[in-house]
């Protein structure tokens, strides 16, 4: 009788899974709004870097062009870890971390959500605000296409990657700093294969292979993140 | 021998100093692997002779009758708490059908 | 199938008796292998035409550089094993090999600058090993930091364990890429070494070295191990008597 129940629970059509999904984007989203410095901060940040470049290495324009898509995509990467340290942080405090766990769902389902929700308040918002920065750090203008195509297949992997680094620690006070030792070496192929993308622009050579092995990346960040997201939920949280 | 003196041997046609420098960080990983152990080891007999003195003077004053547990072999099955969580929702079920059956 | 002998690896108790016999003749070997290796790479083998005598750090170099990555593997070995079996000598094995690992990536890494500098005439080349041995350090600090800022044990365990699998897809991954940016940034182009054009009287020395250092790593592995049981075993019965 009682397996019955389970396996029913179990067997039912992911449907369920899917507007559980829609449910938790939106609840997500609705936080961000109400309490819009968590998306706006970041890119606050990611402006600031952006800034700080000129001002300590030189305001000349060879220089900063050759430079520009590093800064951008470092300043990009930071920023993502800044505002993955609440993204189950806060969840963790108000218990809804403990809700997901027990919810009948299958959890890297949920966890995928989350972190397409995070993706959409930080990833995605700075890869809007990219142009602004390409421009201040003159950026030649054939290279802009190539750096906003690498910006929106990049970040999605930068929140999955950075997303178990921010389940592990999530238990951890001030664990901050330590998700940012944990995520950064998992940020490095991404970083390599986005700026030789948009230098690879920048001297008119071919970048189909960079963004065709940034595909791969998110392909597999999405099949294998939330998995070992989910499980290092459940490890932390038993 | 390749070198004909200790000279030589030392200076290395003038590589000996990087050469030398690499053996002694060598050195200093193999020692370090090796005291490292050894330095614990005394710390962790230290806490456990403490602990093991303490509890024997508490049994002397009757406050803790026999608090000394046997061996307990937890790699025989799985941790308790992760099989409490395994059980969770079905507990929760079995919750819910009793509540069925009472108001059968 | 007679499955005893599993469950009998993985009782601390019974490792700890059974490495107690292993240890002297772990120790004993593993020094006596590593001192003939380099005193026969230091004074009996002849210099390299090309490197002159700094070639030498090769009989360092390549066991430090081989045992750092290799000791990694293991550790996603036991991370598995933790995770699959829950099996509590695996974590140990997890835990105590990480230092270890991590101070033979820094020796791996300066031995590798200090032979780069007779030999590139810099000390840091972004050489694509270089970078990656640097990376695997990273990847090292970050299981050491992980295992330290969580308080529970379980946890802890099953923390790095997810780490070190998480880690080990990522390793071949950021290795390809670090190849792939070093090459297109035409990086240095001299390998430090060459392996098949290695003469044997050169050979031999390396692989008396590279016998010696893992025979050493397990040494010193049994020697964290037994610690790490007899602190996590201190309420057994059999660990006070050990220790009165």
């Amino acid at each position: 009788m009682v397996r019955g129940g389970k396996m029913s629970r179990v067997d039912q059509p992911s449907m369920r899974g899917f507007s559980a999904c829609l449910a938790l984007i939106r609840r997500d989203l609705t936080l961000t709004f109400r309490s819009p410095g968590q998306a706006i901060n970041p890119m606050a940040f990611f402006l600031m870097v952006a800034t700080l470049f000129p001002l300590g290495i030189a305001p000349d324009r060879e220089v900063l062009s050759e430079l520009a898509a590093g800064v951008i995509w470092i300043g990009a990467l930071l920023a993502v870890l800044l505002s993955l340290d609440s993204l189950f942080k806060s969840d963790q405090d108000d218990g809804a971390l403990d809700q997901l766990l027990m919810s009948p769902h299958p959890l890297p389902l949920l966890v995928l959500a989350k972190v397409f929700s995070h993706w959409l308040t930080s990833g995605f918002c700075l890869t809007l605000m990219a142009p602004l920065l390409a421009i201040m750090l003159h950026l030649p203008s054939e290279a802009f296409s190539p750096l906003m195509m690498t910006l929106l297949l990049g970040t999605p992997v930068l929140s999955l990657a950075g997303s178990i680094g921010a389940a592990l620690t999530v238990k951890v006070q001030r664990g901050g700093v330590l998700l940012t030792l944990l995520s950064l070496p998992l940020y490095i192929p991404v970083l390599i294969f986005a700026t030789g993308a948009v230098n690879a622009a920048m001297q008119n050579m071919p970048y189909t292979g960079h963004i065709l092995w940034l595909s791969v990346f998110l392909i597999l960040g999405v099949c294998l993140a939330p998995l070992a997201i989910a499980g290092a939920l459940r490890v932390i949280n038993e | 021998m390749y070198f004909d003196s200790w000279s030589g041997f030392l200076v290395m046609e003038g590589h000996g100093l990087y050469v030398w420098s690499a053996y002694t960080m060598a050195l200093a990983v193999i020692a370090y692997n090796l005291i490292a152990p050894f330095m614990a080891r005394r710390r962790i007999l230290a806490q456990i002779t403490a602990q093991v003195r303490r509890q024997e003077r508490l049994v002397q004053r009757n406050v803790i009758v026999n608090e000394v547990r046997g061996d307990n072999n937890e790699n025989r099955s799985a941790n308790p708490e992760n099989t409490q969580l395994k059980h969770r929702p079905r507990r929760q079920e079995e919750g819910s059908e009793s509540v069925e059956r009472s108001a059968q | 199938m007679n499955w005893t002998f599993f469950h009998k690896l993985g009782s601390p108790k019974w490792f700890y008796d059974i490495s107690g016999k292993w240890l002297p003749w772990l120790q004993v070997s593993s020094l006596v292998l590593i001192l003939v290796a380099l005193v026969w790479g230091l004074a009996f083998t002849p210099p390299d035409y090309l490197q002159g005598n700094s070639y030498r750090i090769i009989f360092i170099h390549v066991p430090a550089s081989f045992l750092a990555q290799s000791i990694y593997m293991m550790m996603a070995t036991a991370a598995a094993v933790t995770l699959i079996w829950r099996i509590k000598l695996a974590d140990m094995a997890l835990k105590v090999m990480a230092p270890v690992g991590a101070s033979f990536c820094i020796l791996s890494l300066v031995t590798g600058a200090i032979w780069g500098q007779p030999t590139w005439g810099t000390w840091w080349v972004w050489d694509a090993r270089l970078t990656s041995m640097l990376i695997l350090l990273f990847l090292y600090i970050g299981i050491i930091a992980l295992r330290g800022a969580i308080h529970t044990t379980e946890a802890a365990a099953k923390a790095c364990a997810i780490l070190s699998l998480v880690g080990v897809v990522n390793i071949p991954i950021i290795k390809f890429s670090v190849d792939w940016w070093n090459t297109l940034h035409q990086g240095a182009t001299l390998k430090l070494t060459e392996k098949p054009s290695m003469a044997p009287e050169m050979l031999w020395p390396l692989l008396l070295a590279i016998l010696g250092f893992y025979l050493f790593f397990t040494m010193v592995m049994v020697l964290r191990l037994r610690i790490e049981i007899i602190s996590r075993e201190r309420k057994t019965r059999w660990v006070k008597e050990l220790v009165s």
